[in-house]
């Protein structure tokens, strides 16, 4: 048996070291090479525009028994499966690390990239752009598909309006967030099952208790839940007493950023 | 070359590793070679910083591991040969593994090749035997044409012509003038692959050395059987040599040649009617070495005979 070891190329022309982007491109290349990841993302997507249709759809039936629809309500309509659709995307985001932990493949990876706030940041790189896309291309899709139904009844409206423009990118810059956060509870928690329900809990089954139980203290801290203040940042109208759109950016931005430094801080003193 | 120091890892009040030092030297293969759960896997994750110590240090080429340039060409290693997506495929692995340092596709087709698994790398890692994990662990570690290669236990699970294909391929490794450091809990595997033996347990280092020392250190002894046991036993204690009496006119002795032990009875006029030198075996001197080092001892079986 004849094994050539050595690479058949002088070394520079097939190896440049390790940097920072290298380590985003690599954790591409694993969330393409993963059939779940379409999966995910093709039902996130599905979800959103769905419910969009689903509500338009409603909006035309109220209007036809001669209940007219708020324009606020029918500008808030592509955004209105995200709390759906964030699930989704926000399970992707954490088995882009929680796998990596049960599998063991966690180790190969930081032996080929053993500086883990690198790691980390290109894992949260990653998911924030597929979150961005998502959300930002959901949100156009719904927008697109719901006119004709809305059409039905005038109800239509034109994309020219350039708030409608900043609403749906807000839809893409919300999901970046939420997929930030869901990385960070992946690492934290490493478990997939945990750190998934930990993330709807946080994202979806909390605001939803929150708002159920009377009196201003719940109201207050919902107030400043990560989807509820970034849900701020994409409402078409803001009533008076809520956060503002910046403000609301900036709370969950704050959401995020807290996670991603905890995370950082927690995986770069764990044995793996 | 990988230096330790004072290398310790405790988990709680649990010592894993218990302050060893050793150097693993380029251009042979060291074994690692303990019981399970001596300390062996958990000092190979420290060498590649997956693992901190609790104190003292380990360095490849000088430095910690996690502080080279390009990691992937300083060390390759097989720690689990289940460390991959089951959902990925063999390629898209290598190929995760190679874009963090820029190595090339073609790089990632020739380690491919290299392993055998170029016709299965498009299909799911998940459905690989262990065998062929084995392989894709060790297609990791090859990328980087690296200085060193770790590869722990590298031929569990590997079929017959596997075991043979990691022992030529380490040799060709320590040939060529890399750092070959590989694990295994059994001592006749590292016979024939080792030049040179780290054995641990419980933590602690119990021997390093040549394998041929190692072989030696069991000592070897003579048995004999001769008429008047206890005459020939009072002369060879007299020229230093410890001995066992056994049945009849057994005597173990250790110390002393087959040829010295046979002068003695010749000088004597003892009629000698069996000489055989025993040899240990390196399984034996193993089993010597970590006797008392052994986690987890099994009890002797006793038939219950009927």
């Amino acid at each position: 048996m004849t094994t050539t070891l050595e690479a058949q190329q002088n070394p520079a022309a097939w190896t440049k070291g390790l940097s920072f982007s290298r380590i985003v491109r690599s954790e591409w290349v694993k969330l393409r090479s993963l059939p779940s990841s379409y999966i995910l993302v093709a039902s996130s997507v599905a979800a959103m525009v769905g419910v969009g249709m689903l509500g338009a759809g409603g909006m035309i039936l109220s209007q036809r028994d001669g209940q007219p629809v708020a324009t606020q309500a029918i500008q808030s309509m592509p955004m209105a499966g995200l709390s759906f659709g964030q699930l989704l995307l926000a399970a992707l985001a954490v088995l882009l690390v929680s796998s990596e932990f049960g599998t063991g493949m966690i180790r190969p990876t930081l032996t080929a990239a053993p500086m883990r706030t690198g790691v980390l940041a290109a894992k949260a790189l990653v998911a924030a752009g597929i979150g961005a896309l998502t959300g930002a291309t959901a949100a156009f899709l719904s927008y697109l598909l719901i006119q004709p139904i809305l059409a039905q009844e005038d109800l239509d409206y034109a994309l020219e309006n350039p708030r409608m423009y900043g609403l749906l990118l807000a839809t893409g810059v919300y999901l970046a967030l939420a997929a930030v956060i869901a990385v960070s509870i992946g690492v934290l928690l490493r478990n997939s099952a945990g750190a998934i329900v930990t993330v709807i809990g946080l994202l979806f089954v909390l605001p939803t208790a929150l708002s159920m139980i009377p009196g201003g203290v719940a109201a207050e801290i919902l107030r400043y839940l990560p989807s509820e203040a970034g849900s701020q940042f994409m409402a078409a109208e803001i009533a008076d007493g809520e956060l503002t759109r910046l403000e609301g950016a900036l709370v969950m931005t704050a959401w995020a950023v807290g996670f991603a430094l905890t995370a950082a801080l927690v995986f770069r003193r764990r044995d793996v | 070359m990988i230096e330790a120091r004072n290398l310790t890892k405790t988990y709680g009040d649990k010592t894993v590793v218990d302050d060893i030092t050793f150097t693993i030297q380029p251009g042979r293969v060291t074994g690692f070679l303990g019981p399970n759960g001596a300390g062996k896997s958990t000092t190979m994750r420290m060498i590649l910083g997956l693992d901190t110590p609790t104190s003292g240090s380990v360095t490849v080429d000088g430095r910690h591991y996690g502080q080279h340039r390009a990691p992937l060409q300083e060390v390759g290693a097989l720690l689990d040969a289940r460390a991959f997506h089951p959902s990925r495929s063999a390629r898209n692995h290598l190929l995760a593994m190679a874009t963090t340092h820029g190595i090339s596709a073609r790089r990632v087709d020739e380690v491919l090749q290299l392993t055998g698994l170029a016709e299965v790398a498009g299909r799911r890692a998940g459905n690989f035997s262990l065998g062929m994990g084995q392989r894709l662990g060790i297609a990791g570690a090859l990328l980087g044409d690296p200085k060193s290669v770790i590869l722990d236990e590298p031929v569990n699970g590997l079929d017959p012509d596997g075991v043979l294909w990691v022992r030529h391929l380490a040799r060709t490794l320590a040939d060529e003038g890399r750092t070959v450091f590989l694990s295994s809990h059994l001592m006749s595997e590292m016979a024939q692959t080792a030049d040179h033996l780290i054995v641990i347990g419980r933590g602690r280092i119990i021997a390093d050395a040549p394998i041929a020392d190692i072989l030696a250190g069991g000592g070897h002894r003579t048995l004999v059987r001769v008429e008047q046991q206890e005459l020939l036993q009072a002369a060879v204690v007299a020229m230093g040599a410890t001995v066992q009496t056994g049945d009849d006119d057994e005597l173990l002795v250790a110390g002393l040649e087959p040829r010295e032990i046979a002068g003695a009875a010749l000088d004597r006029g003892l009629l000698i009617y069996e000489l055989t030198p025993q040899r240990a075996s390196l399984e034996e001197a193993y089993m010597e070495l970590t006797r008392d080092d052994v986690e987890y001892q099994s009890l002797a079986l006793t038939g219950k005979g009927n």
